[in-house]
């Protein structure tokens, strides 16, 4: 180890490039104490990616000289170099996962944070790896879990690990592992931090709703497609259009139609995506005439596309939630229907189906009904909940709650654009043409104090 | 309802795991989640934690499958059926007559679950877990059959709730409900709905709270 002379001397020198290996492992021992030191590391080892290059071979065993708790920073440097050049389909790549996944165990939050495009990368790379054949993707489960909760500055700021994370419990079929990161919604947005881009956010959302497709949870698909449908953008790309598709199925699922893009939709989204999903507006038409027999026709219609999109098995659970809508608009009308009658309007084989369907409707809640078998009648009930019990209570306290956090955050929001310079210049530039202010200059003291002064 | 974790513990041990393995059924895998209750059999699917959740070859898969049906979760049930390696599904029979449990469940085929839950013989092991699976599933039958019937055939009930006859008769009436002999059919008695009303300073602590904040 370097005493504190040589240390000092080696701070005077300035930001110099490293020439050997032993002066990375020396400077790494030296410089992973305090934040200033690890300024200087970080900008020295930046300078350094040759060197490492050259030094392939010998990264191993530098790594193993290393501990990934204290010096997180430089084993994150050569992990990535490592990692880059690494083919993905070779022998070693089971190495290089266990290596990744026991350096994100092991490594300081406050060291990644430094760097956090590197560590974006050496996520992806581990995500690649796992998804190659012969490596199971549910390895990186945890460890991109854990990656996610290192490099969040809150629980609340969206990472790049977010869509790789989401990805990898897709592949695995894991899909409750993805829950507590999913449920949990996102409020910050920081690329400076976390190094996230655009494409991120899209995989994301697309990733996320898939997962909540695959637990039936509809809602919240909904939610996840139209946040990729509404992201600002210039250009249309694959990952929204494919979002769309599914968008389009699942508001048939929930909403029984499929909305009107909302006003802050991208205009390169509202004019090019229908002509881009075609078959999947077709169904949204079909499905508007509440007819089985159309929607049907139109899936045998556009059965390759479908398929080519994996869409096949969601067309499906249209067409069983057309039969569901078709059915409680009947407790619109009526109070009890002979279950022959609904066998026909609903276009049902014969009245035994149409009781088996009233019955799983029951089952899963979606109707209030009971059925008398003696006369072959269905009678319609209202719902029967009184909202007195202690879990309803409950429940209805637990939304307020966060409706109260959600009032509270909006006010946050609010309150900081309105000390915002932008907003302010603009505001005393519309302000300006009507001749309330000449200079806006003036306005920054003034034009502040109003806004935030209640009178 | 959550599986017994003594339940648990006595069906993992008896099959005399490798004592790492055997504490992963019961202990928490994932120890950044504060919420976790280890009792909880969605937890049990990135065990073992160390191992990246890859299993090993003696993982107890009938067990775990059942876990997530005790718990009405036929989802999870689904797709843990689904990351099974092929090899293993194949070669043990008691894995394949759990799946085709899950299978009548899912569908909704009630007779043919009950069928297959009394029709293989299980294993020392597995015979607890499924007794509790049976009760659990006649029991919810029994609550569905109350809810969507007011009259109900004698031989409808009796595949609902997977017993002869004269013991579906028997178990009805002394619900409450009532037959007639000549039609056979049942009219079911309706469940009384159970109302529980405590309260509570707390729940004056988060009126004043919500009417404080309506009023800001």
């Amino acid at each position: 180890l370097r005493t504190n002379k040589q240390t000092n001397e080696r701070k005077g020198g300035g930001g110099g490039r490293m020439e050997s290996l032993e002066a990375v492992v020396a400077n790494t021992l030296a410089l992973s104490s305090t934040f200033d030191d690890l300024s200087h590391l970080s900008s020295l080892l930046k300078q350094s990616e040759d060197l490492l290059v050259r030094n392939l071979d010998k990264l191993g065993d530098v790594l193993g000289a290393l501990d990934a708790g204290r010096h997180s920073l430089a084993c994150l440097h050569i992990l990535d170099v490592l990692s880059s050049r690494v083919p993905v389909g070779s022998p070693d790549s089971g190495e290089v996962i266990c290596r990744i996944s026991s350096f994100i165990n092991d490594c300081s939050a406050d060291q990644i944070r430094l760097a956090p495009e590197l560590f974006a990368s050496v996520c992806h790379k581990l995500k690649d790896f796992v998804m190659t054949a012969g490596n199971l993707p549910i390895k990186a489960i945890l460890p991109l879990q854990t990656a996610i909760r290192k490099i969040q500055p809150t629980p609340e700021h969206f990472t790049p690990q977010h869509a790789d994370f989401t990805l990898v419990c897709l592949l695995s079929k894991c899909y409750n592992a993805a829950l507590p990161i999913l449920d949990t919604d996102i409020f910050e947005v920081d690329p400076k931090k976390t190094a996230l881009t655009p494409r991120d956010f899209l995989l994301y959302c697309y990733y996320g709703g898939t997962v909540y497709i695959g637990l039936k949870r509809f809602n919240k698909a909904l939610q996840l497609f139209h946040h990729a449908i509404t992201a600002p953008s210039t250009v249309l790309n694959a990952i929204t259009i494919a979002a769309y598709k599914k968008f389009v199925l699942v508001s048939l699922i929930v909403n029984g139609q499929l909305a009107q893009f909302p006003k802050y939709t991208p205009s390169i989204v509202q004019r090019s995506l229908k002509t881009q999903s075609q078959a999947y507006v077709n169904m949204g038409n079909a499905y508007a005439t509440r007819n089985v027999e159309e929607v049907q026709r139109c899936i045998t219609s556009h059965h390759e596309g479908f398929n080519n999109d994996r869409n096949l098995g969601l067309a499906k659970q249209v067409v069983a939630s057309l039969y569901k809508r078709n059915i409680q608009r009947l407790t619109q009308t009526y109070l009890t229907l002979s279950l022959q009658d609904i066998a026909d309007t609903v276009k049902l084989e014969g009245p035994r189906d149409a009781e088996m369907h009233v019955l799983r409707m029951i089952e899963d809640g979606e109707i209030f009904a009971t059925i008398n078998q003696k006369d072959g009648m269905v009678r319609f009930h209202e719902d029967s909940e009184q909202y007195n019990t202690m879990e309803m209570a409950e429940r209805l306290d637990g939304e307020i709650h966060s409706m109260m956090k959600l009032a509270g955050k909006l006010t946050a929001v609010d309150e900081q654009i309105s000390c915002d310079r932008a907003y302010l210049g603009r505001m005393s530039m519309r302000d300006g043409r009507h001749g309330r202010y000449a200079d806006p200059d003036d306005f920054d003291h003034v034009g502040a104090q109003r806004i935030l002064d209640p009178q | 309802m959550r599986l017994e974790p003594a339940l648990v513990h006595a069906t993992v041990s008896k099959q005399g795991l490798d004592p790492a393995y055997r504490n992963c059924a019961i202990l928490t895998v994932d120890s950044t989640d504060q919420q976790s209750d280890s009792r909880n059999p969605c937890k049990w699917d990135l065990a073992p934690g160390h191992a990246g959740g890859v299993k090993p070859p003696d993982w107890p898969y009938g067990v775990h499958i059942l876990g997530h049906v005790i718990n009405h979760d036929l989802n999870s049930a689904r797709f843990l059926w689904k990351r099974i390696p092929t090899n293993i599904k194949q070669s043990n029979q008691e894995l394949a007559a759990v799946w085709a449990i899950v299978q009548k469940m899912w569908l909704r085929n009630r007779a043919q679950c009950h069928e297959a839950i009394r029709g293989f013989p299980w294993s020392p092991i597995l015979q607890p877990v499924i007794a509790a699976v049976a009760e659990d599933y006649r029991e919810s039958m029994y609550k569905l059959l109350c809810t969507a019937y007011s009259t109900i055939s004698l031989a409808d009930a009796a595949a609902f709730l997977g017993l002869p006859e004269c013991d579906t008769v028997n178990l009805m009436v002394s619900r409450g409900c009532s037959i007639d002999p000549a039609t056979k059919m049942l009219t079911v008695r309706a469940r009384p709905t159970v109302t529980d009303q405590k309260t509570n300073m707390g729940h004056l602590q988060k009126l004043t709270e919500y009417v404080f904040h309506l009023e800001h």
